[in-house]
């Protein structure tokens, strides 16, 4: 499985629950819907990405990132 | 280009604010928001023979019909031109009847174009090729370095942290009262006792973890943004020191964290009406990652800024490293690190190339004196992970000052800026500052 953030346009933020839906029935299993920032996190296939991306509504779909900070020893953090 | 009054002598005076400037005769008078400055004119001056802007199509004065008139009104401004006597002067600067109504009143310059300035430049650039060959320098930016090493070094000192100072944070009236700030970071030490009675809403982002900070990075973050300034037994660490603070841990005790949380926190953050969100975290990727890109757009337009460490990615000299992720998204402010004689810090990152991926602004981020997890309580670490809440505090600051939120603070820390003598493409628009 893959973890990604799908992100939604303008004109899709009211009805982004519907959105999430589409994308359900595309094969992505939703984690978080963000309706302040018009983003739905979740797991899909690996190779699953492309079908979310034909859904009304959503702008990209992007692997999720990994962040990193210095260990607590590190005097540059 | 136009400059005030500097081409009659082909230089001001930089010893006096007016230089060597010309003036007309006339004065301008500035007039406090929303007054009545016909009216205000007259109760102060006597003066009824005033040409108003309002009187002539689509407002624009024709200055040649306006030769008889005691003044000039150009009423969107709340700005007028007059020919006053001395007593007249004197009465709009110190009537009664002016207080609260005249924001000031200057004289009018005059204006010329600037002259010819290649020579000037060549002989700077003389002046700068002689001093490099002095210093011993080899490269084009031993000019700037030779600038930096002549300015100012900050210490702490028994009241204040060298980065308060620096910022003018410890001379601020402000305080961030009223104003949220999420910091989104490992947590924090909830036990710290300089937190005692400040309002504090925390929450993890982080599954099967309390906000609790395990790790010290996010205490020492949210001391420098929100901390105290006058803190007993110690030296003020904290920007913003009456502001709310809201948690949000994002990273894990080990220091990792992933979109997920973090944009789940952003989303809170926005929810929760925070003018100020401090992310010091970020992975070395030059791409910017259009999530961010969406969840920074739009924290913007509701009114919350977002501001993200530039990264520790460089090595300079030589390797000057590049702006990552999320500080490289267009919508997200970038901050880079400076030490305690306002140089560029040695691991902080230098712009990219692509929109979105440049330093926006700078701030103290080398040998940063803050809190700690209990019971180390205190400790100094470096990174732009340090310098980013120095400028949300600072944030902030401004916010509670001028009640501007979104892309208008955004503009006034950049405004409000220590401009400096480094590379824009490492500090932006330089030092961030507090107002008065």
């Amino acid at each position: 499985m893959v973890r990604v953030s799908v992100s939604v346009d303008d004109e899709h933020l009211a009805k982004i629950g519907s959105v999430a839906d589409q994308l359900s029935s595309q094969g992505l299993r939703v984690g978080q819907v963000l309706e302040g920032l018009g983003i739905i996190t979740g797991e899909v296939d690996e190779g699953g990405q492309e079908s979310l991306r034909g859904v009304a509504g959503v702008t990209s779909v992007d692997r999720q990132q990994d962040v990193r900070i210095a260990p607590p020893d590190s005097p540059v953090q | 280009m136009i400059g005030a009054g500097t081409g009659m002598h082909g230089q001001g005076d930089p010893g006096s604010p007016m230089g060597h400037a010309q003036t007309t005769g006339r004065y301008v008078v500035v007039f406090e928001d929303g007054v009545d400055a016909a009216e205000t004119l007259n109760a102060t001056a006597g003066l009824s023979n005033v040409a108003d802007s309002r009187d002539f199509e689509e407002q624009k004065i024709d200055l040649e019909s306006t030769g008889g008139s005691d003044a000039t009104l150009f009423a969107e401004l709340g700005i007028a031109v007059v020919s006053v006597d001395p007593s007249q002067l004197g009465s709009m600067q110190t009537a009664e009847s002016a207080r609260g109504r005249i924001e000031a009143v200057a004289p009018e310059l005059i204006h010329h174009v600037l002259p010819e300035t290649a020579d000037y430049l060549h002989g700077y650039r003389d002046g700068v090729n002689d001093l490099a060959g002095r210093l011993g320098g080899e490269d084009d930016t031993a000019g700037a370095r030779a600038v930096t090493e002549a300015g100012p070094t900050f210490a702490d000192d028994d009241d204040f942290t060298w980065g308060l100072v620096a910022t003018r944070a410890a001379t601020s009236v402000k305080t961030g009262e009223g104003i949220r700030v999420a910091v989104l970071d490992t947590g924090f030490d909830a036990n710290h006792p300089d937190f005692v009675g400040r309002s504090i809403t925390a929450r993890s982002f982080i599954p099967g973890a309390s906000p609790q900070d395990g790790h010290g990075h996010g205490t020492h973050c949210i001391g420098t943004a929100c901390g105290p300034r006058t803190p007993s037994g110690s030296r003020g660490y904290g920007v913003a020191h009456e502001a709310e603070i809201f948690v949000g841990k994002v990273l894990s005790d080990e220091g990792s964290g992933s979109d997920e949380g973090i944009l789940a926190a952003i989303n809170w953050a926005v929810a929760n009406d925070c003018p100020v969100i401090s992310m010091s975290l970020g992975a070395d990727v030059a791409q910017p990652h259009p999530p961010y890109n969406t969840a920074g757009r739009r924290a913007l337009a509701a009114g919350c800024l977002i501001i993200a460490a530039a990264g520790n990615n460089a090595s300079r000299p030589g390797n000057p490293g590049f702006v990552g992720a999320p500080a490289n998204s267009p919508a997200i402010l970038a901050v880079g690190a400076l030490d305690s004689q306002l140089r560029i810090a040695s691991f902080s990152a230098r712009s990219l190339p692509g929109r979105g991926g440049q330093v926006d602004i700078a701030g103290p981020g080398v040998d940063v004196y803050s809190s700690w997890p209990m019971p180390q309580r205190y400790r100094s670490i470096s990174g732009t992970s340090m310098a980013t809440p120095h400028v949300a505090g600072l944030a902030a600051l401004w916010a509670q000052a001028s009640g501007r939120r979104g892309l208008e603070l955004w503009a006034t820390l950049v405004k409000e800026s220590r401009r400096l003598g480094l590379p824009a493409l490492d500090v932006g628009s330089g030092l961030a500052l507090a107002g008065a």
